[in-house]
């Protein structure tokens, strides 16, 4: 029984590293005010051009790195829009999922010919330690065998999570997100905040995407990210902008996904399973009244700087 | 009044207002030529088929085809629109009542034309009227943010009508499909060498009815009234909240008929992953056309004349036809910037129970 427990919580942090890496990504720029609901569009650009940087370098590694600069990309299109322009945060980010879409499948035949899916590229190795698995009791035997793009997601967590409620930077940071206009009162720059934030939030969830196809399938495939973003943003809510809490939501719903292959070989028809975490969702976000989102969150800042 | 923008309220759709769009579309032009460069395809090729494919008498009924579901989905975003709401959910609506329609099509036989088509058509419009209403409630009752809810259930439609096709419901054969429906249930084809089909006819008429019913009823000023002011509105005695499901009602329901349509003219059964993605080119289509149903038929026309030259545009210049949705894309990001879409800071977009939570789109 322990052992059943022992092997869905492995695949559970297996699934959701990729959710909450983009979760957290969310979540900062978000925190600065800035909705981001291209979450899906980031994931996706960060998937392709980690196939395609591991697929032309030959290092996974560097793949990764490139994912994560094109997510900065897209982040720093987002605040652009957001920021500069004040166009409807909503639209930008529903605009961003349909250019990605569209500029990740046209790539994807451009560069290979194929229209599903690349060839299989050098690939990030799991991270196995028998010390772990011998001497760290159960924990061990969960984190044994994981990729080391999971140990940095955990690391990421805490990071931002202190960087957001442990230091000057992140009050900054939060103030804008809440109250830009005592901010400003304040001296605190809140335009260029939410640049750093969105940038950042961006790369962070570009490598929330390369996970997929660098460190889990091996190759990309097209719209290969299914909803995920969504979820991501479910795990946000849920999480209360906590990158903590959202490593935990996105736990949950990684369980979820791992019970939904589990079932998968067993008589049960995919679909079913598939819905589990979409229909989870909804019911989180139903229960989640006491999730307080940032008071100025998709509020085009006008004023100055 | 607060002044939400360039969003259409006027009865009479201003055609200066659509000088915007069209500079927004030879931008994408623009887009189109510098990116096909880019990728090593002959742009100037490109654009020319694209021009070819979108607007040649040759292939009116091919754009037409790709025109009628946008219209559907167009309107579907535009009503909630004026209400103050994003429906996001126009995809799953959509999908539901091609589902139902299909359903009521060909498991039901010997009943006259006149009473099965119409039959059929209900029930799109219930289906979707009905999955268009859940995140409205779920916000009401339970606070649940209604573009997350929506959004889910897309999926969630998707994956469940993934399942009927390829279990209970599959026609003998490989391909995840139903069984064609009755005949009796058919909408009639308008040409012989296509599918468009007389669901182009019942979206133009919807157009009319939609500017009717916002223009002209009672309904139609509780709803734009709601999208101005909810507070306002309350003071006045209008049930905000009702108003707010009634067009989400309407929203899914223009969707859930689009569905049906589709399902029941172009297709005559319903086919798995039938739809790629009308329901959120609706969105596209219901800013470009400033939400008003006169311009949601026009934008429509343009994406898909837009759709249909990315078809030909693939067959004769080998540029892969995704190309349409970074075109699609950049249209409406330069919309966006252009302040076109633009909303201003004191929008406010609730009808929670509570009035202080999330100003703003959160």
């Amino acid at each position: 029984m322990l052992d059943v427990i022992v092997f869905l919580a492995a695949a559970a942090l297996r699934m959701s590293t990729s959710i909450s890496l983009v979760a957290i990504g969310g979540a900062l720029s978000e925190k600065a005010g800035v909705i981001n609901l291209g979450l899906e569009g980031i994931m996706l650009i960060g998937a392709f051009f980690a196939t395609y940087g591991s697929w032309k370098t030959g290092n996974p590694w560097l793949g990764i790195l490139l994912a994560a600069c094109a997510g900065a990309t897209i982040g720093l299109l987002l605040g652009l829009w957001s920021i500069k322009f004040r166009a409807n945060q909503v639209v930008v980010g529903v605009s961003i999922n349909m250019l990605a879409a569209g500029v990740t499948t046209v790539l994807l035949q451009v560069i290979w010919g194929n229209k599903a899916r690349s060839p299989f590229v050098p690939t990030i190795a799991a991270f196995e330690s028998s010390w772990l698995a011998n001497n760290a009791g159960k924990i061990g035997l969960i984190l044994d065998g994981q990729s080391p793009v999971t140990w940095f997601m955990l690391v990421v967590a805490v990071v931002i999570w202190v960087l957001i409620y442990c230091t000057v930077f992140g009050l900054r940071l939060r103030v804008s997100g809440e109250q830009p206009k005592a901010a400003i009162m304040a001296g605190i720059s809140v335009t260029q905040l939410r640049y750093l934030a969105v940038i950042a939030g961006g790369a962070v969830a570009g490598v929330g995407g390369a996970y997929l196809s660098v460190a889990q399938l091996g190759h990309f495939g097209r719209g290969m990210t299914a909803g995920r973003g969504f979820v991501a943003i479910a795990a946000v809510v849920f999480g209360n902008w906590n990158p903590l809490a959202i490593v935990g939501t996105s736990l949950l719903f990684g369980l979820f996904e791992a019970l939904q292959m589990y079932f998968q070989g067993r008589g049960i028809p995919s679909q079913f399973m598939q819905m589990i975490p979409y229909i989870a969702t909804i019911v989180a976000v139903s229960m989640a009244k006491r999730s307080r989102p940032p008071k100025a969150l998709g509020v085009p800042f006008q004023g100055s700087s | 009044m607060i002044d939400i923008g360039k969003h259409q309220t006027d009865k009479n759709f201003d055609i200066g207002k659509l000088y915007a769009p069209m500079g927004v579309v030879v931008v994408a032009m623009v887009v189109t030529v510098l990116v096909t460069q880019l990728c090593g395809f002959n742009s100037l090729q490109a654009l020319l088929a694209m021009l070819i494919g979108a607007f040649s008498p040759a292939r009116w009924s091919e754009t037409l085809l790709r025109t009628t579901p946008l219209i559907f989905t167009g309107l579907a975003v535009a009503i909630p629109y004026q209400c103050g709401l994003f429906n996001i959910g126009a995809e799953g609506q959509l999908l539901m009542g091609g589902l139902v329609a299909a359903l009521i099509g060909s498991t039901t036989s010997g009943i006259p034309k006149i009473l099965h088509l119409p039959l059929a058509l209900m029930g799109s419009i219930a289906a979707g009227g009905l999955f268009g209403v859940l995140p409205a409630i779920l916000k009401q009752k339970l606070g649940a943010h209604e573009i997350i809810t929506s959004m889910m259930l897309n999926y969630v439609a998707l994956l469940f009508t993934s399942y009927l096709v390829n279990y209970p419901l599959k026609a003998e054969g490989v391909l995840p499909q139903t069984v064609v429906v009755n005949a009796s249930s058919e909408l009639t084809r308008i040409t012989s060498s296509s599918q468009l089909s007389t669901s182009l006819l019942i979206a133009i008429l919807l157009v009319v009815i939609m500017n009717v019913l916002l223009w002209n009823t009672p309904t139609g000023y509780e709803i734009r009234a709601v999208g101005h002011n909810p507070t306002a509105c309350r003071m006045k005695g209008i049930n905000v909240t009702q108003t707010v499901v009634v067009s989400m009602a309407i929203g899914g329901a223009l969707a859930g008929i689009g569905g049906g349509g589709e399902v029941l003219g172009t297709y005559r059964r319903f086919i798995q992953a039938f739809s790629p993605g009308y329901g959120y080119d609706g969105i596209a289509v219901a800013l470009l056309g400033r939400t008003h149903p006169i311009g949601v038929l026009l934008s429509a026309l343009l994406l898909g004349a837009l759709r249909s030259g990315g078809t030909y545009m693939e067959q004769s210049a080998g540029v892969p036809a995704d190309f349409v949705s970074i075109i699609q894309g950049v249209i409406i990001l330069v919309a966006a910037a252009q302040g076109v879409i633009a909303l201003q800071r004191d929008q406010r977009r609730t009808f929670s129970k509570d009035d202080d939570i999330a100003r703003g789109e959160w």
